[in-house]
């Protein structure tokens, strides 16, 4: 029966907007305690009384200011969408606050029903708001709500269907005191203006006066003199920037209104939070309590995890690499669809599928983090460090991400406001060990360093993290130059986590990366395969194929040999290039190039017979002792002596191995990150991160090797690390140089 | 109470950085947009919850919200 309608939801942060928005239309969006909860829009419907409402929740905003991306985007979106109607979601316990959108909403002319959510909590908290007195000020249905336990659902709907099918606009209008006879004679000049442009003239002409850029452009800068002459004459009578004056004028119009329509019986009073923020921002107790809640993250997301990859690693690799390679065999399928399917098909999904366990954990760590309300506190505690580095504390929550995997850590940089910190942190978030680094690590360690190993993958995490401060301190000093910046950031009250809210986030963050990674790597993965197959197929024979590869594969290794990597390595140097697909890919590639350079046993595994049960009970086994649970010589069929043997062939030394650890963890970040971080801060600074990363991990390889072995050879020690001091000299100058060039684009 | 002619009015300015804990004020002015728009606009009034010289950040409350925010920005914030 008739039309669709729309609807938009609009409140600030903390507001209750998206458990509204879940109550009118039963979806599932995800709740918060966090600034920023609906990153982007969602829709969905509800029907009242024979019509369909589609509703569009925007992301939570303070105002309609053009400073920050997310409310030019939700005052886009109103302007251009013309919603039927407009809900504005008031918390009722922060009225005065809350009526800021409010009144911008009032100048904007849009069919407003206000949901005046809260109720309770500022009846706790000795408040009382007046809903008819507030509807009549603002001249627009006003329902009073407690959207959490579903109170006043129906009475909204009821309003939002009254408003939407009138399209009744508000009846009250803010003056605007001194500024108000140039508000009415630009409104004047502006009507046909604002007519073409779909906006309302009044509106645009306010705007005009605050020096909105948005505005300006929908004017085409064609009303610019008389814009500064009105804005002269409010400098002379007001004493105030123009803007000022607008602003001043619109407080005070809050400021009446509920000064009207709330009474306070109790004054503002310590809560529960505050008493525990007494105690966890406090020096004393808040360090260790932040470093303790660190740790728990830490072995969440990289100790627990690691069975778990292996398990599908193995599981995954059985389904779809191996078993299909030996049905397609058994088949007859010709060589290069084997190999698609299996090598490139199969294993780019194992790859994005071992991925899964550490992000779906460091999302569930960092959605409880948030919806505590502990994550702005963690942030608070960092500050005074990453200030250090010209970084605001916020910044922390990226790079805590970035332990996880670097990609969402790139995503999370988005709740910076500046562009400089944004950049910054993007460029320190990949010296975070990511998960994916992990299973490189762990089987080094068990190679070289079986009997601590766990110490020097400690050791390499910490390294990482050091190498972050020092880039930052450097970087900070050079390209990135300029005070930090200051911030306001709301401390939500703390809240106990809810669970299922917790999850399904973490399953719209997995299935986001899935859908986004994945396709890189499977894109990659086909493309690798394909190339190997077409070597295979140029070649005269299996041998010439072999020795093509290897001789790449050398070509490779001239650049790594002074940080320990020898000639006959060059499997080592393949690993790093696969490396940049996925990290975790550099284990397969030694596991496979090793077999074919040795010419060992492992050449005849195609021709073996495949039997997944045997497959799975090595996966099971092997998850089994990765808890502890089992007997750790049963498992781990793939990653057994053979490669461990190969490897320590190969690399020689534990100075080689550790060294080639280290170009592992700070090189070049993998391809799915390199693609976010190109297109949330350009590619002209993924360029620079791959190339800065490259080389600061091979000086540090280097430096590590030589120094490592200086007493064996010490004149090529001496060489190679004077020659590493002058060029880290030089790339401090270059960002020095550098520096001069870019530092506008912070202003 | 006459004499307050004899009181520097510069002297009597004091911004939100200049709150010790537990003390609060009424914001008399605010010369940063964002945290006006955020609920620390004049008129509000706010209470010191976190104050060090130290720390490059104060907590604060106004009305039923807390804030964190930079001493750089609370300096722009007057308070009577």
């Amino acid at each position: 029966m008739g039309e669709g309608l729309t609807v938009t939801l609009v409140g600030n942060p903390n507001t209750g907007k998206t458990t509204l928005f879940n109550l009118l239309t039963g979806a599932r969006e995800r709740t918060g305690n966090w600034t920023g909860v609906t990153v982007d829009r969602a829709q969905a419907s509800f029907s009242q009384k024979g019509r369909t409402f589609r509703v569009t929740d925007l992301p939570g905003i303070y105002s309609f200011s053009p400073y920050t991306d997310d409310e030019r985007v939700a005052r886009d979106y109103l302007i251009r969408n013309k919603p039927s109607a407009v809900i504005n979601i008031v918390d009722a316990s922060n009225l005065e606050r809350s009526l800021y959108l409010t009144a911008q909403l009032l100048d904007m002319r849009v069919p407003l029903v206000v949901a005046l959510n809260q109720m309770d909590v500022a009846e706790r908290h000795g408040m009382s708001v007046d809903p008819v007195h507030l509807s009549q000020h603002l001249g627009c249905p006003v329902v009073p709500m407690v959207a959490s336990r579903g109170e006043g659902a129906e009475a909204l709907k009821a309003a939002v269907l009254e408003i939407a099918e009138a399209r009744r606009l508000p009846a009250a209008r803010i003056l605007y005191g001194d500024a108000e006879r140039s508000v009415q004679r630009l409104q004047l000049c502006l009507i046909v203006a604002a007519d073409d442009a779909g906006v309302d003239s009044r509106w645009l002409a306010i705007k005009l006066l605050e020096k909105d850029p948005f505005a300006r452009g929908l004017t085409e800068g064609v009303f610019d003199a008389i814009v500064d002459e009105e804005n002269a004459r409010i400098a002379r009578h007001t004493g105030q920037k123009p803007e000022a004056a607008v602003m001043d004028a619109r407080l005070g119009f809050i400021r009446g209104l509920a000064h009207d329509v709330v009474r306070r019986r109790l004054e503002m009073k310590r809560r529960l939070s505050d008493i525990a923020d007494r105690l966890l921002l406090s020096r004393p107790a808040g360090i260790p309590v932040f470093l303790c809640v660190m740790y728990v993250v830490f072995w969440l997301t990289v100790w627990l995890t690691q069975p778990l990859v292996d398990f599908i690693d193995h599981v995954f690799g059985a389904l779809l690499v191996q078993g299909p390679r030996a049905w397609l065999q058994a088949a007859g399928a010709p060589k290069l669809v084997t190999s698609l399917i299996s090598d490139g098909l199969g294993s780019g999904l194992t790859t994005v599928a071992t991925f899964m366990p550490p992000i779906f954990m460091i999302f569930l760590c960092l959605s409880l983090l948030e919806e505590s309300g502990y994550m702005a506190r963690a942030a608070f505690i960092m500050d005074r460090f990453l200030n250090r580095i010209g970084l605001p504390g916020k910044a922390f929550i990226p790079l805590l991400v970035g332990f996880g995997c670097t990609v969402p850590a790139l995503m999370a940089t988005r709740t910076l406001e500046q562009r400089r910190d944004r950049v910054l942190t993007m460029l320190i978030a990949p010296f975070m060990s990511c998960g994916a680094r992990m299973p490189v690590y762990a089987i080094f360690a068990m190679a070289f360093f079986p009997r601590h190993g766990n110490a020097v993958i400690f050791l390499l995490y910490l390294t990482g993290a050091l190498l972050a401060i020092l880039s930052g301190l450097v970087l900070h000093r050079t390209l990135f130059k300029g005070e930090v910046s200051a911030f306001v950031m709301e401390l939500p009250p703390y809240h106990v986590p809810a669970l299922r809210g917790c999850l399904e986030h973490v399953w719209y963050n997995l299935k986001s990366f899935l859908m986004r990674a994945g396709q890189v790597i499977l894109l990659i993965a086909v493309l690798l395969s394909l190339a190997n197959a077409a070597l295979d197929w140029g070649s005269a024979g299996r041998e010439q194929a072999e020795a093509r590869r290897s001789a790449a594969g050398r070509a490779m290794t001239v650049v790594l040999r002074p940080m320990g990597v020898a000639e006959n390595n060059w499997p080592a140097a393949a690993g790093l290039l696969t490396g940049l697909m996925a990290k975790e890919a550099i284990v397969g590639t030694l596991e496979v190039l090793y077999s074919h350079a040795d010419g060992g046993t492992q050449k005849e595994r195609p021709e073996q017979a495949f039997d997944l049960r045997a497959v799975l009970r090595g996966a099971c086994e092997s998850l089994a002792v990765g808890y502890g649970w089992g007997d750790a010589d049963a498992s781990r069929p793939d990653a057994g002596e053979g490669l461990l043997a190969a490897m320590r062939r190969n690399f020689g030394t534990r100075a080689a191995a550790f060294s080639y650890l280290l170009f592992v963890l700070i090189y070049s970040p993998c391809v799915a990150a390199l693609i976010v971080l190109g297109r949330e801060a350009g590619w002209r600074w993924m360029g620079f991160a791959v190339l800065y990363q490259t080389m600061l991990a091979w000086m540090v390889a280097t430096a590590y090797y030589q120094s490592a072995t200086f007493f064996s050879a010490p004149a090529r020690a001496a060489v190679w690390l004077g020659g590493v001091a002058i060029l880290a000299s030089a790339g401090i100058g270059v960002l020095h140089l550098l520096g001069k060039r870019v530092c506008h684009e912070w202003k | 109470m006459s004499g307050n002619e004899a009181i520097d009015p510069a002297a009597q300015a004091r911004c939100l950085v200049d709150l010790a804990d537990g003390e609060s004020g009424i914001i008399r002015t605010n010369g940063d947009r964002k945290s006006t728009e955020m609920g620390l606009f004049p008129g509000a009034r706010v209470a010191m919850f976190r104050n060090r010289k130290s720390e490059h950040s104060l907590v604060i409350g106004a009305g039923d919200a807390r804030f964190l925010i930079s001493r750089a920005i609370a300096k722009k914030v007057e308070i009577e």
